[in-house]
C-alpha cells in the first residue's frame, strides 16, 4: 500500500466517523435515528469519492468538486422526490422541494420538544445535515487542512442539539465525537504542524536566547487563543439563534414543574400549559413497566367533567371520593363479557413534581401506595388524589395495577345511548357557541352511531379540517376561544383540541370528559423504564360507551406521535387488534388510523423503542472498522512475507532484514530515527535490548551486514534470517503485553508513514553526536 | 554502483595493514596519555589528524597543557620536532628561514626557519603578528617555503600542531577565517577532571613527564599508515553526506560564512583515518558526523543575530547534523 494512499484512507475514514457520530448527537433529538443510517450512507460516498480522486492524484478543485457533485447528487436522488434530471441532476424543483423540507422540519421541531416525532421531513433534513457535514469536515480537513480550525464549526452544529437538550446530551455521543476529532487530528497532524505552532525541532536547534523562545511560543499560541476565543463565542450565540432554545431564560418564565402548589394541586391543566409553553425538560415521572406490560402512553392525571363559561374545569367532586384502599371502585361502565387485559407499572413521582393527582394509566385496579392517609379516588372518574392540606406526591413511589379494556368494533358500535346516570356528561353550558353543534353535525353527517361518530370527529380534526398545531395559541378552552379555534384560526394545542372535541361530542349526547397527563415517556437508559418530561404532558377527550367505559380519542393532528389512541388499545400491533377482518379504520388504534404520518410515526417510534434502527447502523460501523482494523495487520504480514522470500541480491536481502527489524521495532513503540547512520536508528533498540547479549550480537551482526552492504566496497553475503527471527522474539519480548497486541492489531510501521513518525530520540541522536 | 567509473587511489587497505595502523595508534594514543591524564578523546582526534595528514590547532585557555599535548604528540613520533613560541615580534623569515652570506663560498646559503621538521609546534599562534602567522600557514598549505625564488620541500610527515587562546585574551591577533580553514580540525582541551587534576599533581609534581616520553613510532610508519588511510573506501552515499553538511552550513541562516569546499575534503579524509582507526576498510556515516564539529567548527563565522542569540559555531554543526539526512545507499 502506498503511504500517502494509506494516508488518504486514514484521513477518509476519520473525517466520515467524524461526520456520523457528529450527526449522532442529534439522535436524541428525534424519536428514530433512521436519519443517521442514511446519513452515513450518503457521507461514506461522499468521503470515498474524496479518497480515489485524491489517490488518483487529483488537484484540490477536481476533489472539492467531485465531492460537491456528489453530494448534491445524492440528496437530489434521495430526497428529491425524482425532481432532479435523471433523478441526480438538481433542478428548480428540487430547491422548491428542499426549501419545503427545510419548512416543514423547522414548523415541526418548532411544535415539539424533543424527541421530535419523525417526519420524512426531518429524517430527510438531518440525514442531509450529516452528508454536508462529511463534505465539510473533508474539505477543512484533508484540503485546507485546517483541523483545528474544524472544532469551531463541529462545536456550532453539536451546540444545537446541546443546547435543545439542556446539557442532557448522551455522553457516549460526546465523548465518541471526540475521540473521532482526536483521530482526525492525529492523523492530520503533521500536515498543518507548520500552520498552527513551530514544528518540534531537535535539542540542538532550540534558541539559547529566553527571549527568543518566548516570542516563538507567543506567536504559536495566537492561532490557539483565536480558536478558544471564537469557541466561546460559538457557544454564547447558537443558543440565541436556534428555535425554541434557550426559551426558559429568554421569557423568564420559570418551567418548574409544580412549583406553584396551589394551582399545580388542584388545577392539573394549569401544569401542562406551564409545562408545556415553557417547554420544560424536567422529569416529572419515571415508570417501569412490569410483567411485560405495553408502554405506558396517555398517562392520566385527573379527568376533567365540568364545563362551563370559561372552560372545563375539574368541576364539583364534593362527596363523589372514597378513601383509597385496596378495594377501590369497579371500571365505571366496563361490563364483564368485554375483552381486558392486565399490566403493573412501578411509578415514581419526581421530588419536584408538587402534584396533588396520582399519575396512572386508565384504569386503575389496584393501587399500592406507602403512604395512603388522606388519599381519595374518585368513584366515577378513578381519579386518584390527595387532599390539598396533606401535600402532593412529589417523590412517591407506587405500583399500580391497571386493566386496560380491548373492545370489539362491535362492542362500541352497538353500544346503547348513555343511560340517564351519564347525562350530567353531555351537559354543555347555554353559552356554548352554536359553532359547536353546527360543526358536528356536518362533520358526523354520514355516521351512524356514536362510535361512528366520534372517529368522524376525531379525523376531522386530526386530517380534514385544516387545523394546525401550534403552542403560540392563547391558552383555555372558554367558549370564546374555543369559538375562535373551530372557525376562524383552527390553530391550537392539545388543549383546544380536546375540549373542543369533548364538547362536539357532547353536543351530539355522547357523554365526554377531558382527561389531562402525559402523552408518552422517552425510554430512559433501563430496559422497559420510561422518563416523562413536562413537554410529555397532554390533554385528551374521552367517550363514554355504554357497557365499556371511558374510551380515549386523539384529535390533536401534527403527523406526530399524537396518534389516537384508545383504552382499547393494549399495544401498538394491529395484529393484536380483536376483530381483524373489520375495516381498520374503524378501530381508533394508532397503527390503523388514518392520520397523516402517524403509521410511519408508529412504525419509527416502535423502532426506537425496540432499538431496531441502531442496530444496523451499528453493524455497518462495526464491519467497517473490523475492516478498517484487519488492513494494517495484514499489510504488515504481506511485508514481512515478501521480505522473507528469497533474493537475488545479497545487499537487497540485507535492506530487507534491515526492513523488517525496524518496522518491528516501530510497531512496539520503540524508537527509530529515519535519515540517521545505522547504529544511530538502531541505538534505541539496543539499549532496550542491553540485557540480552544474545540480541547485543545479533544487532551487531545486523548493523555490520547493513553497514557493509551500503558503504563498504565489497559485500559478502550473511545469512540474516536467523538474526532477524531472534530480534524480532527479543523486541516483542521487552515491550509490555499492551504494546505487543498494539504492535499485532495496529502495526504503527504501516500506518504512520515513515517521514511523518516523530522522531522522539532526536534528542539521543543529538547527544550522541556530542560524544 | 559500478557503471560511473571512479578514480580509486589504491584497493582498500587490508586487514593486516589496519591492524598495524590500529596497534601503531593505539601506542601513540597511550604513550600521549602518560603525559595528558584523562583526555582520551582529545588525545585520539590528534591522532585521527595526524594519520589523516592534516594539521591540529589546539584551543583552550592557558595551562590546560597544549602545549604538553602537541610536545607529547611530537616526541612519541621519532623524527624531528621543532617548537616555535609565536610572539608579536616573531619575523616571518624566522619561521621559514632566510638567506643568509656565506662570505666563504661568496653565495647566499639558505638557512632553514623553525618550520622544518615533521611536527611543528606553533605555540601561542595568535599572539604573533598576522604576517608571521601567513607565513606559517603558507607553508602548510604549499608544504614548502619559498625563500627568494627558491623552493625548499618540508619534511614528510609534516603536521603543525598549534595551539592558542581564546581571543578575549589580551594581546592576540585572531587567525583570519581563511588561514583557520587550514587546519584540519580544532579541539578544545578543556579542563581535567578533578581526580585526572589530582592524579597529574601527583605524578608530574616533580618530575617532567616528557622528559620521559621515548618515541613509539618513527617518520617512515607514519608515512606509511597516512598512505594507508589514504585507500579508504569512501562510498558515494558518504560523499553525498559529507557534501550536504557543508552545504548546509552555507545555507544556515545562522552563519555568516559556511564551510568551504577543503572543510569537506578535510572532512572526508579524517573519516577515512577515523575508520582506520576501528579496522574498517570504509568510511561510515558516524565517521563524518562524529568528526563534523572538530573539523567544521572553527571554519564558521556566526552571524550577529546567532551571536546576540549566544550560539556558538559548535551548536550550529550539531543542528546541521540534526537536520540533515544520511543519504540512502542510492540503490
Amino acid at each position: 500500500m502506498n503511504a500517502s494512499v494509506a494516508h488518504t484512507f486514514w484521513v477518509g475514514l476519520w473525517v466520515w466517523l467524524l461526520a456520523v457520530t457528529t450527526g449522532a448527537a442529534f439522535s436524541p433529538l428525534v424519536a428514530d435515528s433512521r436519519f443517521l443510517l442514511e446519513g452515513a450512507l450518503g457521507a461514506a460516498a461522499v468521503v470515498l469519492v474524496g479518497v480515489v480522486v485524491r489517490a488518483a492524484g487529483g488537484r484540490r478543485p477536481v476533489v472539492v468538486a467531485a465531492q460537491a457533485a456528489v453530494t448534491l447528487g445524492w440528496l437530489t436522488a434521495a430526497y428529491g422526490a425524482g425532481t432532479g434530471i435523471a433523478g441526480v441532476i438538481p433542478t428548480p424543483d428540487t430547491l422548491e422541494r428542499a426549501g419545503a423540507l427545510a419548512e416543514a422540519t423547522y414548523l415541526h421541531a418548532q411544535r415539539y420538544a424533543a424527541p421530535v416525532p419523525d417526519t420524512a421531513a426531518l429524517t430527510a433534513t438531518l440525514a442531509a445535515l450529516v452528508i454536508v457535514l462529511a463534505l465539510v469536515i473533508d474539505v477543512l480537513a484533508a484540503e485546507l487542512r485546517w483541523t483545528p480550525a474544524l472544532g469551531l464549526v463541529l462545536l456550532a452544529v453539536v451546540m444545537v442539539p446541546a443546547t435543545l437538550l439542556e446539557g442532557r446530551s448522551p455522553l457516549l455521543v460526546f465523548v465518541l465525537g471526540a475521540a473521532a476529532y482526536a483521530g482526525l487530528l492525529a492523523v492530520t497532524r503533521n500536515d498543518d504542524g507548520r500552520a498552527w505552532g513551530p514544528r518540534v525541532t531537535a535539542v540542538g536547534s532550540q534558541p539559547r536566547d529566553p527571549v527568543d523562545s518566548a516570542v516563538g511560543h507567543v506567536r504559536a499560541s495566537i492561532p490557539a487563543v483565536g480558536i478558544a476565543i471564537g469557541a466561546i463565542a460559538v457557544a454564547l450565540v447558537v443558543p440565541l439563534v436556534t428555535p425554541t432554545a434557550g426559551e426558559s431564560f429568554l421569557d423568564g418564565a420559570g418551567s418548574g414543574a409544580g412549583s406553584g402548589i396551589g394551582t399545580g394541586l388542584d388545577n392539573p391543566v394549569l401544569d401542562m400549559r406551564r409545562n408545556l409553553r415553557g417547554q420544560s425538560r424536567d422529569v416529572l415521572l419515571t415508570m417501569t413497566e412490569e410483567k411485560d406490560a405495553p408502554r405506558p402512553r396517555y398517562v392520566r392525571l385527573a379527568s376533567m367533567q365540568s364545563v362551563g363559561d370559561q372552560g372545563w374545569t375539574l368541576g364539583d367532586r364534593v362527596g363523589a371520593g372514597q378513601q383509597l384502599d385496596d378495594d377501590l371502585p369497579s371500571v365505571p361502565g366496563l361490563n364483564p363479557g368485554v375483552p381486558t387485559t392486565t399490566a403493573r407499572y412501578r411509578t415514581a413521582v419526581s421530588p419536584g413534581f408538587e402534584t396533588r393527582w396520582l399519575p396512572h394509566v386508565y384504569a386503575p385496579t389496584a393501587v399500592r401506595l406507602e403512604d395512603s392517609s388522606g388519599v381519595e379516588i374518585n368513584r366515577s372518574m378513578l381519579d386518584i388524589s390527595r387532599l390539598p392540606r396533606l401535600g402532593s406526591f412529589a417523590g412517591a413511589s407506587y405500583d399500580v395495577e391497571v386493566m386496560v379494556a380491548r373492545p370489539t368494533q362491535a362492542d362500541l358500535r352497538t353500544a346503547p345511548a348513555s343511560t340517564l346516570t351519564m347525562s350530567s356528561y353531555v351537559d354543555l353550558p347555554s353559552s356554548t357557541p352554536d359553532v359547536v353543534n353546527e360543526r358536528a353535525e356536518e362533520v358526523t353527517a354520514g355516521a351512524s352511531n356514536a362510535f361512528d361518530r366520534a372517529l368522524a370527529l376525531q379525523r376531522w380534526f386530526r386530517q380534514d379540517g385544516g387545523f394546525k398545531y401550534s403552542l403560540a395559541q392563547r391558552p383555555g378552552s372558554g367558549m370564546e376561544t374555543i369559538e375562535a379555534f373551530l372557525t376562524d384560526d383552527r390553530v391550537g394545542y392539545c388543549e383546544q383540541f380536546a375540549t373542543a372535541m369533548a364538547m362536539m361530542a357532547r353536543s351530539l349526547g355522547i357523554p365526554s370528559r377531558v382527561s389531562v397527563g402525559f402523552l408518552s415517556g422517552e425510554p430512559a437508559r433501563q430496559k422497559g423504564t420510561w422518563v416523562f418530561r413536562g413537554t410529555a404532558m397532554h390533554a385528551w377527550p374521552e367517550l363514554y360507551f355504554a357497557g365499556v367505559g371511558w374510551i380515549g380519542f386523539e384529535p390533536t393532528p401534527g403527523g406526530s406521535g399524537y396518534t389516537p389512541p384508545t383504552f382499547a388499545e393494549g399495544s401498538a400491533d394491529p395484529q393484536e387488534a380483536p376483530d381483524p377482518s373489520a375495516d381498520p379504520t374503524a378501530l381508533p388504534t394508532g397503527a390503523a388510523s388514518p392520520a397523516p404520518g402517524s403509521a410511519e410515526a408508529d412504525a419509527a417510534g416502535d423502532a426506537a423503542d425496540g432499538g431496531g434502527s441502531w442496530v444496523p447502523v451499528a453493524l455497518v460501523v462495526l464491519g467497517l472498522l473490523t475492516v478498517a482494523l484487519a488492513v494494517p495487520a495484514a499489510v504488515r504480514t504481506a511485508r514481512r512475507r515478501r521480505r522473507r522470500a528469497a533474493h537475488d541480491d545479497p545487499a537487497a536481502a540485507a535492506e530487507d532484514a534491515w526492513a523488517e527489524v525496524r518496522d518491528t521495532a516501530t510497531d512496539h513503540g520503540i524508537g527509530w530515527t529515519e535519515g540517521v547512520s545505522p547504529r544511530t536508528s538502531i541505538a534505541p533498540l539496543r539499549a532496550r535490548l542491553d540485557d540480552d547479549p544474545v540480541a547485543r550480537e545479533a544487532i551487531d551482526t545486523l548493523v555490520d551486514a547493513v553497514e557493509r552492504s551500503r558503504y563498504a566496497p565489497v559485500y559478502e553475503p550473511a545469512d540474516l534470517t536467523a538474526v532477524v527471527d531472534h530480534l524480532v522474539g527479543a523486541t516483542a519480548a521487552s515491550v509490555t503485553r499492551r504494546q505487543r497486541l498494539g504492535a499485532a492489531v495496529l502495526p504503527r510501521s504501516v500506518l504512520v508513514p515513515a517521514e511523518r513518525r516523530v522522531g522522539v530520540r532526536e534528542e539521543d541522536e543529538v547527544l550522541s553526536l556530542r560524544e | 554502483m559500478t557503471t560511473t567509473p571512479r578514480r580509486e587511489p589504491a584497493a582498500p587497505p587490508a586487514p593486516d595493514q589496519t591492524d598495524e595502523l590500529v596497534v601503531a595508534a593505539q601506542r601513540l594514543v597511550d604513550n600521549v596519555g602518560t603525559v595528558i591524564v584523562g583526555k582520551a578523546d582529545v588525545v585520539r582526534t590528534a591522532v585521527i589528524v595526524l594519520l589523516a595528514g592534516g594539521h591540529l590547532l589546539l584551543e583552550d585557555v592557558p595551562g590546560v597543557g597544549k602545549t604538553m599535548l602537541s610536545k607529547a604528540l611530537a616526541r612519541s613520533i621519532d623524527g624531528s620536532m621543532r617548537r616555535i613560541q609565536f610572539t608579536p615580534d616573531l619575523l616571518p623569515s624566522d619561521v621559514t628561514g632566510s638567506s643568509v652570506w656565506d662570505p666563504a663560498t661568496r653565495t647566499f646559503e639558505f638557512r632553514q626557519g623553525a618550520v622544518f621538521g615533521n611536527v611543528v609546534v606553533g605555540d601561542e599562534i595568535n599572539r604573533a603578528s598576522p604576517k608571521t602567522q601567513s607565513a606559517l600557514l603558507e607553508c602548510m598549505e604549499e608544504r614548502q617555503v619559498t625563500v627568494d625564488g627558491t623552493s625548499y620541500p618540508l619534511d614528510d610527515p609534516f603536521m603543525v600542531v598549534a595551539t592558542q587562546n581564546p581571543l578575549e585574551m589580551e594581546g592576540t591577533y585572531p587567525l583570519p577565517e581563511a588561514q583557520r580553514d587550514r587546519f584540519m580540525a580544532r579541539v578544545a582541551m578543556g579542563y581535567p577532571s578533578a581526580d585526572a587534576e589530582a592524579a597529574m599533581l601527583r605524578e608530574h609534581g616533580s618530575t617532567d613527564p616528557l622528559a620521559d616520553l621515548v618515541p613509539v613510532t618513527d617518520v617512515k610508519q607514519v608515512a606509511d599508515l597516512v598512505a594507508t588511510v589514504r585507500t579508504v573506501h569512501v562510498a558515494p552515499a558518504i560523499e553525498k553526506y559529507a557534501v550536504a553538511l557543508t552545504t548546509a552550513t552555507r545555507s544556515s541562516p545562522r552563519l555568516r560564512l559556511g564551510a568551504s569546499p577543503r572543510a569537506t575534503l578535510h572532512l572526508v579524509r579524517a573519516a577515512r583515518a577515523r575508520a582506520a582507526l576501528e579496522r574498517r576498510p570504509y568510511v561510515l556515516p558516524d565517521d563524518v558526523s562524529t568528526l563534523a564539529v572538530p573539523v567544521l567548527a572553527h571554519r564558521l563565522l556566526l552571524s550577529p543575530d546567532a551571536v546576540v542569540a549566544g550560539w556558538q559555531a559548535a551548536d550550529v554543526v550539531r543542528e546541521v547534523l540534526s537536520d540533515v539526512r544520511v543519504p540512502d545507499p542510492g540503490r
